[in-house]
């Protein structure tokens, strides 16, 4: 019996010596441990990420970093903006409307500059302006914000406004409500991935682009941080945007390849048939001439809060200023 | 010899009962006085954690707040609420139908139990979640998919129960109907259902409680109504406290529909009640 | 196979309402068969009250299971209304020893089982019940659910129930089991005093021996397993009988002879376990 408490408090010792040195390792090592949450399932437009991660850039910018999809990727701003994550991707509006909440949250990069959410019809539908939806079901994924973004495309084209169509909830199947024709046409569909996948699938689309029709131009993706970290770690975001920018201009570059380690880098599904044609329509938008990757234009933060604002999206009135930041985009 | 005019004294162990209407509220909160103590102090430990660690709102509203939603947005949750209990009680009500004869049909044929009884389990076994969305293609959006998901949901508790309770007559019981000339109907009708009652009831409060789970599933994959819908909206606002809300008045759904179920048994079986609280008397 | 009193003459045997000829029963235990009941003969005319008794396990309730219908004999022949009976099921009154009232209905609703099933309304079936209920000890309680009720309540229900489809044969088996010993004595003199007006003929199974030879006018006494007749006792006391006579001589002398009869084989009485 005695012989049995001292082997267990040996082996006890020897696991917390372990843990104390491991602990003190860690320390040691200067890498930040970051979190970032991703958006949506590991897509074409996380490449430059998964760039960074694999090419070790992000290593060689002392930085550990673990990419997710959480479970239920609506969650991403509450995560962020409550510490949980350091880092996440989501969307203009959607950091906007957080923000009219008081959830601390501002954008640091923008990832993919203009939108990507459009209204999609089948080509034999004949639909090919926002006035031919008059009389006609839209489908869309329960996120508030479409419904304004196609009012307003439909008063620009001359429509009287939401009235004119029927809305139909058809949660994130936004394909097969196109294809069984339960609906006319969807909005809340990527150019970039829906609408190839409806190709793929040998329905030919029509695409209306949203900022064509009334819809001030704005980011689509964006990556996010908090204000605690942005108070506490500015540091860590700089490095963070320096192996970030080093990825997408990579991807920028060579998508194809990128998608390659897309598809190598993550347990997850990858539709290699949407990815590819995907990340040759996403290429054009990360090359960027005048300004380093991710520089945020402030006149497309200004108008587009104030087309929110305009269509009594925001809560509470919201500083577009406060909403993003170019602070960290300095250097090389 | 005269015929005697009266048996031995009748001496009963216990003469039944009138229901005490008086001192119904000692009972009343007899009754639910615990669990309100207990909801009570978890409201105040959630309460006070909100306050003293000013947890954002979007993150973990304070009870407080969700109250003032309750009262402040009640038109629109009221709305919701009726969608969804119109869905919960119309595919209980089909899902009971179908439950009920089937169970008949198992319990009185051995063949239909070896056919059917496989496809009432894969009944349970298929998530919901994944042919809610399969539904909503096949059906369409309206209220239609919500109440087969809700039926789905409900179907298994309901058929399991009936049938065991159909099939656990007492065989004394059925014995005697024989001796006496009973039919094979009058023997399921006066002997086989009424025994399956209880089981029945049993069965219907199980069903009952996941017929709500189920309506709010098949809300949230698509739906432009009730409180799933609801839930899914405010979420992106980051209006946290109208997702809670709005489970408030799930769960005020949900029990109130438990409690009608074991109020409709009171007043069906009635015997059952009183039968088992005397055997726990002897 | 011994006997006191002979065999009954054929005449008589024409007249009976219910006749058991010849009947055996064999059940299978571990794939191997073995006897319950063996070439048992017995009858009863009508108007009669005839007792079996014997030791437990000898298989008196299968006998009354077959006569009643529920189970068929191995081999023998039964006759109801001397015809030949291979349908008995609904023919015979059939009191258990489980009352079996069921707890879903009400007492009245419980007595009126038999009338039901036979197609008669519930309003008629109920008249006839309710006009019995005080004669049963059941006046006021026809409301009441059988949980409610002591042991004797419920087995004078279930007593109502048996009789109230007006059967000519009655198969009663230990009907008083329930009752204690002081409420056993009046029950004896309500029955027999409700069975002149009734005029039925009863079939009753009893390990009671004083209460076989008060009741009937004849005593089967009955083997251990494998059962048999082993004694046919025909009891000539006077009727109406009397409490008195319970301590006469000739009285005596019948108790005297079916106890001897009973403990003839001591041994396989104490090794069966069920009946």
């Amino acid at each position: 019996m005695a012989q049995y408490i001292l082997r267990l408090a040996m082996l006890w010792s020897l696991c917390v010596l372990m843990l104390v040195a491991s602990g003190s390792l860690s320390a040691h090592a200067q890498n930040a441990v970051l979190k970032l949450a991703l958006d949506w399932y590991p897509n074409a437009n996380h490449l430059g990420l998964f760039i960074a991660q694999e090419k070790g850039y992000f290593r060689q910018a002392n930085l550990d970093v673990t990419l997710y999809t959480p479970v239920d990727p609506s969650t991403v701003l509450q995560t962020v903006g409550s510490g949980t994550d350091d880092f996440g991707i989501s969307y203009q509006p959607d950091v906007l409307l957080a923000r009219a909440q008081g959830v601390p949250v501002v954008s640091v990069a923008g990832l993919v500059p203009h939108p990507l959410n459009s209204v999609i019809a089948l080509k034999s539908s004949g639909i090919i302006r926002p006035r031919d939806l008059v009389g006609k079901k839209v489908g869309y994924p329960a996120i508030p914000t479409n419904e304004p973004l196609l009012g307003t495309m439909l008063k620009t084209d001359g429509a009287r406004g939401l009235q004119d169509v029927e809305m139909i909830n058809v949660g994130f199947d936004l394909v097969p409500a196109l294809i069984s024709r339960r609906v006319d046409a969807v909005v809340g569909a990527y150019w970039t991935h829906e609408s190839i996948v409806l190709e793929n699938q040998g329905h030919p689309v029509h695409i209306m682009r949203v900022e064509e029709w009334g819809v001030p131009d704005y980011y689509e993706l964006v990556l996010v941080t908090n204000e605690s970290t942005i108070k506490n770690k500015p540091d860590i975001i700089t490095r963070f945007l320096r192996a970030l920018r080093r990825g997408y201009e990579d991807a920028a570059q060579a998508p194809q390849a990128g998608v390659d380690i897309l598809l190598k880098s993550t347990k997850a599904e990858v539709d290699e048939k949407i990815e590819r044609p995907g990340a040759a329509l996403l290429a054009p938008l990360w090359k960027t001439d005048k300004t380093p990757f991710g520089m945020q234009d402030a006149a497309k933060w200004e108008s587009f809060t104030r087309w929110m604002q305009a269509n009594g999206q925001l809560a509470s009135p919201v500083k577009a200023e406060d909403a993003f930041t170019n602070r960290f985009h300095g250097g090389n | 010899m005269s015929t005697p005019d009266r048996a031995p004294a009748a001496q009963p162990a216990m003469a039944p009962r009138a229901t005490p209407y008086t001192g119904r509220l000692r009972r009343l909160t007899g009754h639910w006085g615990p669990a309100a103590l207990i909801v009570l102090g978890l409201l105040g430990i959630w309460e006070s954690y909100v306050r003293l660690w000013a947890v954002p709102k979007w993150l973990l509203p304070a009870p407080s707040v969700i109250a003032m939603t309750l009262i402040g947005s009640r038109a629109l949750l009221l709305d919701h609420t009726l969608v969804t209990l119109l869905e919960v009680v119309v595919g209980f009500g089909l899902s009971l139908l179908c439950g009920v004869l089937l169970a008949c049909g198992i319990a009185t044929s051995q063949t239909l139990e070896r056919a059917l009884y496989p496809f009432v389990i894969a009944s349970q076994m298929v998530p919901i979640i994944v042919i809610a969305p399969l539904l909503l293609i096949w059906v369409g959006y309206g209220l239609t998919p919500k109440i087969i998901v809700v039926a789905l949901t409900a179907f298994f508790p309901i058929v399991v129960n009936m049938a065991d309770g159909l099939k656990s007559a007492d065989p004394d019981a059925v014995n005697l109907l024989r001796t006496m000339g009973a039919s094979r109907w009058q023997i399921f009708v006066k002997v086989q259902v009424p025994t399956s009652l209880p089981f029945l009831f049993s069965g219907l409060r199980v069903a009952m409680a996941v017929s709500v789970i189920g309506a709010v599933i098949g809300e949230w994959v698509g739906s432009s109504q009730g409180l799933g819908y609801l839930m899914i909206r405010s979420k992106p606002q980051f209006l946290t406290e109208r997702v809670f809300a709005a489970i408030v008045m799930l769960s005020v759904m949900g029990v109130a529909l438990f409690v009608l179920v074991g109020i409709i048994e009171q007043h069906v079986i009635p015997w059952w009640h009183n039968e088992q609280r005397q055997r726990s008397l002897k | 196979m011994k006997q006191v009193s002979s065999n009954a003459p054929d005449e008589v045997l024409r007249d009976a309402k219910v006749r058991v000829e010849g009947v055996s029963k064999y059940m299978l235990q571990d794939g191997k068969p073995f006897a319950v009941l063996q070439d048992v003969n017995l009858y009863a005319n009508a108007g009669e009250i005839v007792s079996l008794i014997g030791p437990s396990g000898c298989g008196k309730s299968t006998l009354l299971n077959i006569m009643a219908g529920l189970e068929q004999p191995s081999s023998g022949t039964l006759y109801l209304h001397g015809h030949r009976a291979e349908q008995r099921l609904g023919m015979v009154g059939y009191m258990q020893q489980k009352d079996l009232l069921l707890p879903w209905r009400n007492v009245l609703d419980n007595v009126i089982l038999g009338l039901e099933l036979r197609g008669i309304s519930r309003r008629l079936a109920r008249a006839r019940a309710l006009a019995l209920m005080e004669q049963f000890g059941l006046k006021g309680f026809e409301t009441a659910y059988p949980y409610a009720l002591s042991g004797g309540m419920r087995q004078r229900a279930a007593f109502l129930r048996t009789i109230l489809p007006e059967q000519e044969v009655f198969l009663l088996d230990e009907p008083f089991g329930a009752l204690d010993a002081l409420n056993r004595a009046q029950i004896h003199e309500w029955l027999l005093g409700l069975w002149e007006t009734l005029h039925k003929t009863i079939v009753l199974v009893t390990h009671d021996v004083d209460e076989a030879i008060f009741l009937s006018d004849r005593v089967y006494v009955m083997t251990s397993r494998p059962g048999r007749v082993q004694l046919v006792q025909g009891i000539n006391l006077p009727r109406p009988r009397r409490l008195e006579m319970v301590t006469t001589a000739p009285f005596v002398a019948f108790k005297t002879q079916l106890l001897a009869a009973l403990r003839q084989e001591p041994a396989a009485a104490a090794r069966d376990g069920k009946q």
